[in-house]
C-alpha cells in the first residue's frame, strides 16, 4: 500500500463539545471528513446520523470508506434529506438515539443553512446535549455566531500525512476558551504529536488539549 | 413433586365494571383487557362481563405481587375502568376476594368473606345457570339457618354431612372452598384474541391538538393489546368520523398508513399519525368536529420477544430510533433513510447496499460490538459521486468542466479495477489518488481510453 495517511491514533485523542455546534471547514479533499471519522472511529460508543442534502448535491458520503477508518457502519445511520435538511436534523436531536449528528452544510458555495438555522440547531443540541458537526467547503463567515467551536482544516501538499488545523473562532466571549467542554464520551482529553506545533497552540487555547 | 407444582399457582383477579361503558362494547372491552394482560402470562381466562384471570406464579421472578397489582390498576385505567385486583392460590378464591375488596378499605380475611362469596365457588369463569343459582339459595338459606354467617365458619363444616344435607352439589361446593385457599383446581377455558386489534372512541374534537390527545388513548389501548401477542403494527388505519355538517361531501375520511419500521409503542406511533394529519389538513382546521375516531391495526410484525431488562434503557432506546426512522422515512420516503452494508461488488459505485425501512432499524438496533481499529491506510475516498466527471488534463493540471482547476503534485497508483465484462456495466479502471499542489487529495481514474475522471475525494 503506497497510500500515506493521518496518524490514526492522533484524532481520537480529542474530544468535540457536547450540546454544541462545531464546524469543520475546508475544500473537498482537504481531509476533514477523514479526521472526523478517525475521531469517530476513537468513540466506538457513539451513535452517528449522518445527513447530506441528497444525491443532487455531487459527492456524497461514501458508506464503503467508512469500516477503512474504523467507523463501522451499524452504528451509523445515513439520511438524504433534500431541502428537509434542519427538519430531520430537528428530530433527529429531539429523539436523542444518536449522540452525534454530522450535517453537510453546503454544497459548492451554497449555503443550505441561515443564522436562523444555526441557532436552532444549537439551542436544540444544547438541549440535548449531543453534538451537532457541520462539514462546510466555506467557513461561515456571516451569521455564524451560534456554532461554538469553527475548525478550517487544511492538508499541506508537503505534508499530506499530516492536518492544519486554523481556529476561525477566537473572539472574546467564545464560550470554549471559558468553559472546558465535557467529553461526548466522558473521556479525558489527550495530547497528540501528530498535529503542527500551531495547531497544537490553538487546540490548548480552546482547552481541549492540555497545557505544558 | 406434583403438588409442589400445583401449589406454585397464582392467579391474579383482574375485577372491572363495565356499567359506563356501551353494551354493544363490553365484549370488546374485555377481549381488549384479556389480550393485554397477556404480556404478563400466556395464561388467561374471562369471566363475562365481569373479570379477567391471570396465572402469575410461573412469572414471579419477573413481577412480584405488588407490582403485578400495580400494573394491572394502570391498565384499568388506560382502559377507563374501575377495577379490583386480588391475587391468591385459586381463580374462585381471587374472585371471591375481588368481589368483596372494597376500593381502598382493608383487604379482608378469606374467613371473614360472606357465605354470598360462595357464588364464584361454583364456577370462577362463568356466570350461574337459573337453576344453579337458585339451588345455591336454597343452599345459602339452609347453611344460615344453622347458624353459619361467614366462609369461615363454612370450610369449618364437617365434610361428611353434606351429601345428605345438601346433595352433591353441596359436598362439591364445600370441598372446591376448602380446596380453593391451597390449590386451583378449577379447569381453565382457553382464551383465543380476535384476530384484528380494532378500537374506536366517541369524542367532540374541534382542532387536530384535541384529536392527537384522544388518539393518544385509543392507540395506547392498541398498543396494549398487540404487547400481549409480543406484535407490533406494520399497516395501521386511521378513520375519522365527522358532525353531518352540510359543506361536508364525505363524513368519513380514512387513512392506511404502511409503517416503514413496525412500531410497537404509542409514543412511536403517535407522531407518525399527527405528522400524516399536519400534512393532510395542512394549516386549515378540520373540516367540522370530528366525533368518532377508529384506529385500526391491520397488519402486524413481530415483537421483540424479550422480557424487559430494568436495569438497562435498550429497549426504549430501540423503540425510539425505530419511531425517529419510521418519522424520518414516513417524510422523505424510506429509500432515503438507510443503513449502508458493504457487498463484494468491484465497481466502486455499487460497493454497498442501502438497507431500507425494517432493515435499517433491525440493523441499527444490533450493532456490531466487534468493531476493529482503523487500519493505516485507508484506500477508498470518503466522498464518491455517484456520476464520474470528466476531466481536462493539460499537462499536470486538471480541470473541472465548471472551471475548477488542480495542479497535481503527485500520482499514487494506479489501482487497477475491472470487472463485470459479462454484463453492459463493464469496466476496467486505473485508480490514482492524486495530491494536488493546494493540499487537496482526488480520486481519480483513467479509463481504456486514456479520459480522466473525477470519482471522488479524500475528504
Amino acid at each position: 500500500m503506497v497510500y500515506p495517511n493521518l496518524d490514526s491514533k492522533s484524532s481520537a485523542k480529542f474530544v468535540l463539545p457536547v450540546g454544541a455546534v462545531t464546524e469543520l471547514a475546508g475544500p473537498l479533499g482537504s481531509g476533514k471528513t477523514e479526521w472526523l471519522l478517525r475521531y469517530l472511529a476513537g468513540k466506538p460508543k457513539l451513535r452517528v446520523a449522518w445527513l447530506e442534502p441528497g444525491s443532487g448535491s455531487g459527492y456524497s458520503s461514501f458508506p464503503t470508506a467508512f469500516p477503512e477508518y474504523g467507523v463501522s457502519l451499524e452504528r451509523v445511520l445515513f439520511v438524504d434529506c433534500g431541502r428537509q435538511l434542519l427538519w430531520a436534523a430537528h428530530q433527529i436531536l429531539k429523539s436523542q438515539t444518536y449522540e452525534v449528528i454530522v450535517l453537510r452544510g453546503d454544497i459548492g458555495n451554497q449555503s443550505l443553512l441561515d443564522e436562523m438555522d444555526f441557532r436552532r440547531l444549537q439551542l436544540l443540541a444544547e438541549k440535548s446535549q449531543l453534538s451537532v458537526i457541520l462539514l462546510n467547503e466555506k467557513p461561515t463567515q456571516k451569521g455564524a455566531w451560534p456554532i461554538a467551536t469553527q475548525l478550517e482544516v487544511a492538508r499541506p501538499a508537503v505534508t499530506p500525512d499530516l492536518l492544519d488545523f486554523e481556529v476561525e473562532r477566537g473572539k472574546p466571549g467564545f464560550q470554549v476558551i471559558k468553559q472546558r467542554p465535557r467529553s461526548i464520551d466522558g473521556a479525558g482529553v489527550g495530547g497528540s504529536a501528530a498535529i503542527p506545533t500551531w495547531g497544537q497552540k490553538a487546540w490548548q487555547k480552546l482547552g481541549l488539549l492540555p497545557t505544558g | 413433586m406434583a403438588e409442589a407444582g400445583l401449589t406454585s399457582y397464582r392467579i391474579a383477579c383482574f375485577r372491572f365494571q363495565t356499567e359506563k361503558t356501551p353494551e354493544d362494547r363490553r365484549g370488546a372491552l374485555e377481549q381488549s383487557v384479556a389480550e393485554a394482560c397477556l404480556q404478563w402470562s400466556p395464561q388467561v381466562a374471562i369471566r363475562k362481563g365481569e373479570a379477567v384471570f391471570l396465572e402469575i406464579g410461573r412469572s414471579r421472578n419477573l413481577f412480584t405481587e405488588r407490582s403485578m397489582t400495580a400494573r394491572l390498576m394502570a391498565l384499568g385505567s388506560r382502559f377507563g375502568l374501575q377495577a379490583q385486583v386480588a391475587i391468591e392460590n385459586s381463580a374462585a378464591h381471587a374472585l371471591a376476594m375481588a368481589r368483596h375488596t372494597s376500593e381502598g378499605g382493608p383487604r379482608p380475611g378469606f374467613d371473614s368473606l360472606p357465605l354470598e362469596a360462595l357464588e364464584s365457588f361454583m364456577n370462577p369463569f362463568q356466570a350461574l345457570t337459573p337453576e344453579a343459582s337458585r339451588s345455591l339459595r336454597q343452599l345459602l338459606v339452609s347453611v344460615q339457618q344453622l347458624g353459619i354467617r361467614n366462609m369461615g365458619e363454612f370450610c369449618q363444616l364437617p365434610i361428611c354431612d353434606f351429601p345428605s344435607r345438601f346433595g352433591k352439589q353441596g359436598a362439591a361446593l364445600i370441598s372446591r372452598a376448602r380446596a380453593a385457599q391451597l390449590v386451583d383446581l378449577t379447569a381453565w377455558p382457553g382464551f383465543h384474541p380476535v384476530e384484528k386489534i380494532s378500537e374506536q372512541l366517541d369524542c367532540e374534537c374541534e382542532n387536530l391538538e384535541a384529536l392527537a390527545f384522544v388518539l393518544r388513548g385509543l392507540i395506547d389501548r392498541a398498543m396494549a393489546r398487540l404487547r400481549g401477542r409480543n406484535e407490533r403494527a406494520s399497516v395501521v388505519e386511521l378513520e375519522l368520523e365527522f358532525e353531518n355538517w352540510s359543506t361536508l361531501k364525505e363524513l368519513k375520511r380514512n387513512w392506511r398508513i404502511e409503517l416503514p419500521v413496525p412500531q410497537g409503542s404509542a409514543a412511536g406511533l403517535l407522531p407518525i399519525l399527527k405528522e400524516r394529519l399536519d400534512h393532510f389538513f395542512g394549516k386549515n382546521a378540520l373540516p367540522a368536529p370530528v366525533r368518532k375516531v377508529f384506529f385500526n391495526v391491520c397488519d402486524t410484525a413481530p415483537g421483540r420477544g424479550a422480557q424487559k431488562n430494568f436495569f438497562s434503557q435498550k429497549e426504549e432506546e430501540a423503540e425510539a430510533r425505530d419511531s425517529l426512522i419510521a418519522r424520518l422515512a414516513e417524510r422523505l420516503g424510506s429509500e432515503r433513510v438507510f443503513v449502508a452494508e458493504k457487498q463484494e461488488r468491484y465497481l466502486p459505485e455499487k460497493s454497498f447496499v442501502k438497507l431500507t425501512g425494517a432493515q435499517t432499524a433491525l440493523k441499527a438496533n444490533s450493532r456490531d460490538s466487534s468493531e476493529k481499529g482503523a487500519p493505516e491506510i485507508a484506500s477508498r475516498p470518503t466522498r464518491l459521486s455517484s456520476q464520474p466527471e470528466l476531466l481536462t488534463k493539460i499537462h499536470k493540471t486538471l480541470i473541472h468542466p465548471d472551471g475548477r482547476r488542480w495542479n497535481t503534485l503527485r500520482w499514487i497508483g494506479p489501482e487497477r479495477i475491472s470487472g463485470e465484462w459479462f454484463a453492459e456495466s463493464s469496466f476496467a479502471r486505473d485508480y490514482y489518488r492524486v495530491v494536488s499542489a493546494e493540499g487537496e487529495q482526488l480520486w481519480i481514474f483513467v479509463d481504456p481510453s486514456a479520459a480522466v475522471y473525477l470519482h471522488g475525494f479524500f475528504d
